[in-house]
């Protein structure tokens, strides 16, 4: 069942999602030296088959995954997702480590679980506020893999609406990309709409 | 208000039995429950803490990175982490050796007494081995990386001091085996080369031959043009005698006026080529000085080891002489080829002219 | 109970921030982006504007240079998501009266409208 969003939802949409992350940029600026300049995100909509047309080679590829399972009135799970090299740029940045070093693995995990929750956070929570429902969260998850195998195992087999964040951000003249991924199962995404509608 | 920590100790007090440092926190930051766990890490009883507020005794916690996070705990919002990278700790604790405990620690929010808000639960994880590890690890590869500078550094001044070395050595050896107005070999040098050379062919058998070549009339030069024309003459010859030889031929000032040359791997009729070829170029060559154009000729004696067969190289030599002595007598400016058999001159040939 | 005008691209955001304005009695007005903000500003005179940073057509920071160009003399108090010092202080320079994160909480809005409405009159 496919959800067209109308053009006021469209708008929540946008409106919640740059209010997200920009928390989450002034959250990771108060705590981290390095300066982060997060660009407007874009925001689209799509159903999960169409997730491999849209992000092409990406499907396929390694990634980097920060996860958050959430439910209550709706449930779903977010991911922010790193190509590999954008999370070692991105983790090298804010430690001040070489992004060379072959030990660079051991600080990454937990640095871009941190980070990447704190982004999650910024748009899941700000979700959870606007629309002032209450929800239970899993404990936030790092994992490596390839992206449409770690989406589908939420869910197998099950038809899931993905809203796709297109995240930018700067930091110290580096330019790294994430998405975040917002996966909701069936039927949710039209309970996320219509509590959307009733406010 | 005590009531409610005693319902908090009986719910959490499950806690107590993991071994991560466990607290729950009420949204104006008193603490409701402190486990075992911390109470070994801190060493800060739970009788103390519990009820006051923990800025009290770790101040750090009142700072904006950690407020604003755990104030969306407290409203109910996804779990929050602070990573050891990025902070080494939440709640200090000493080891041993007074160092800091690293710490991975995530906060979640918990349903609590009253509608309004959540309380926070910190689970606190020790990743001290871990991140000693990963220094470890760093420092290791910082020492190594230094040592490699380090050592690179020192070949490098080796190799400046090595190199400075052989030029001294290439300098000194220069100065001594070079006559220093022509730059040829000098007389030693060149019988150094003559016995290396003699030795060489005799062991492979293969050919060696001598020239010994001498400016004719050479003293009137001198007397008639003064002796820098002298000078400038023989640096000339040599530039010519230079020009026709191979790489592998060595070319000496024997003498005042005397030049001597080794033609390794050359027969009798490569090395009679040669030798007429340089008398020839003598004879044609313009000599200038200051104005003066002069003509000089030189007499040229040659001898071969094969053909000749000097048992020593000073044998060599003596024949190449006694044809240069009868390139003399007979009129200068020619050649005269060795008539030795076995390394004896026929007692007939000696004196005559041919 | 004030005259308000919110400017804000977002349908979504003007709806939430109206209700809550609404609920304490004021009168509000809306405009879309900073061009249109301008307009109205000069056509209704409000006592106070809550604007957004991010706009299309002319954003916030320009939005107030505008305003000071135009001798309007009126608090403005900005409501962004991306609260960083730089922005704060560019907003302070350019005469903003307040600033404050979205998504606003209803006490700390109505406060801020108050204080800057007792300050005009």
């Amino acid at each position: 069942m496919k959800q067209v969003p109308s053009e006021y939802q469209l708008d929540a949409l946008r409106e919640i999602v740059n209010t997200g992350v920009g928390k989450a940029a002034a959250s990771l600026n108060e705590m981290l030296e390095a300066h982060i300049e997060l660009q407007v995100p874009s925001v689209t909509l799509f159903q999960l088959e169409e997730l491999s047309a849209e992000l092409r080679d990406n499907a396929e590829a390694e990634i980097a995954c920060v996860q958050l399972d959430f439910h209550g009135s709706f449930a779903g799970t977010a991911a922010l997702v790193f190509p590999p090299a954008s999370a070692v740029q991105l983790v090298a940045t804010l430690t001040g480590e070489d992004p060379e070093a072959p030990y660079l693995d051991g600080v990454m995990a937990g640095t871009l679980n941190e980070v990447g929750n704190i982004l999650i956070n910024g748009v899941v929570g700000t979700i959870g506020n606007i629309l002032d429902r209450p929800f239970e969260f899993s404990v936030p998850n790092y994992v490596e893999g390839k992206l449409d195998e770690l989406l589908q195992q939420k869910n197998p087999g099950g038809e899931l609406t993905v809203l796709l964040i297109r995240t930018r951000f700067r930091v110290q003249d580096r330019q790294i990309e994430g998405n975040i991924f917002l996966v909701f199962e069936l039927g949710s995404f039209g309970d996320f709409f219509r509590t959307l509608n009733g406010l | 208000m005590s009531r409610e920590f005693e319902k908090a100790t009986e719910r959490f007090v499950l806690l107590d039995h993991a071994p991560i440092g466990q607290l729950v926190l009420r949204q104006d930051y008193v603490v409701l429950f402190w486990n075992k766990c911390l109470e070994a890490w801190t060493g800060i009883d739970r009788s103390r803490i519990v009820g006051t507020d923990i800025r009290e005794f770790f101040p750090h916690l009142g700072a904006a990175k950690y407020v604003d996070r755990i104030a969306g705990i407290f409203a109910g919002g996804p779990p929050t982490i602070f990573s050891s990278q990025l902070h080494r700790y939440v709640i200090p604790a000493l080891l041993p050796g007074a160092k800091h405990r690293s710490q991975y620690t995530v906060v979640t929010s918990i349903p609590s007494e009253c509608k309004e808000a959540c309380y926070a639960l910190f689970a606190i994880q020790d990743v001290t081995s871990l991140t000693e590890a990963i220094e470890n690890h760093r420092a290791a590869l910082k020492r190594a990386m230094e040592e490699m500078e380090e050592r690179k550094r020192a070949q490098a001044e080796l190799e400046t001091f090595s190199e400075e070395l052989k030029r001294l050595n290439r300098a000194l050896e220069e100065r001594s085996i070079r006559d220093g107005l022509t730059g040829l070999y000098n007389h030693r040098h060149f019988y150094e080369v003559l016995n290396r050379d003699f030795q060489l062919a005799l062991r492979n058998d293969t050919d060696l031959a001598c020239i010994l070549l001498d400016l004719d009339h050479f003293k009137e030069v001198n007397d008639t043009h003064g002796h820098p024309c002298g000078d400038a003459v023989l640096r000339e010859v040599a530039a010519v005698i230079r020009r026709k030889v191979r790489k592998t031929d060595v070319v000496a000032r024997y003498g005042g006026e005397e030049f001597a040359l080794l033609l390794p791997n050359t027969d009798l009729s490569g090395a009679r080529r040669m030798a007429e070829n340089i008398r020839l170029g003598l004879q044609q060559h313009q000599f200038r000085h200051q104005g003066t154009v002069l003509q000089i000729t030189a007499s040229v004696g040659l001898a071969s080891r094969r053909v000749h067969q000097p048992a020593t190289p000073q044998d060599l030599l003596t024949l190449a002489d006694t044809a240069l002595y009868d390139a003399k007598s007979s009129g200068r400016n020619r050649l005269r080829i060795s008539c030795a058999v076995n390394g004896e001159i026929p007692f007939a040939q000696r004196g005559t002219t041919g | 109970m004030g005259k308000i005008l919110v400017v804000d691209d977002s349908a979504f955001a003007r709806l939430n921030i109206c209700r809550i304005l609404k609920s304490a009695g004021h009168e509000i007005f809306e405009a879309a982006n900073g061009r249109e903000g301008l307009d109205l500003a000069m056509a209704l005179k409000p006592d106070c504007i809550l604007s957004d940073l991010l706009m299309p057509e002319m954003d916030g920071i320009d939005f107030l240079a505008a305003l000071k160009e135009q001798r309007i003399v009126l608090p403005v108090i900005v409501l962004t998501a991306d609260i960083q010092e730089t922005k704060k202080r560019q907003c302070l320079d350019f005469g903003a009266a307040g600033f404050l994160q979205k998504p606003p909480q209803k006490e700390e809005l109505l406060a801020q409208i108050e204080t800057a409405l007792s300050a005009g009159r």
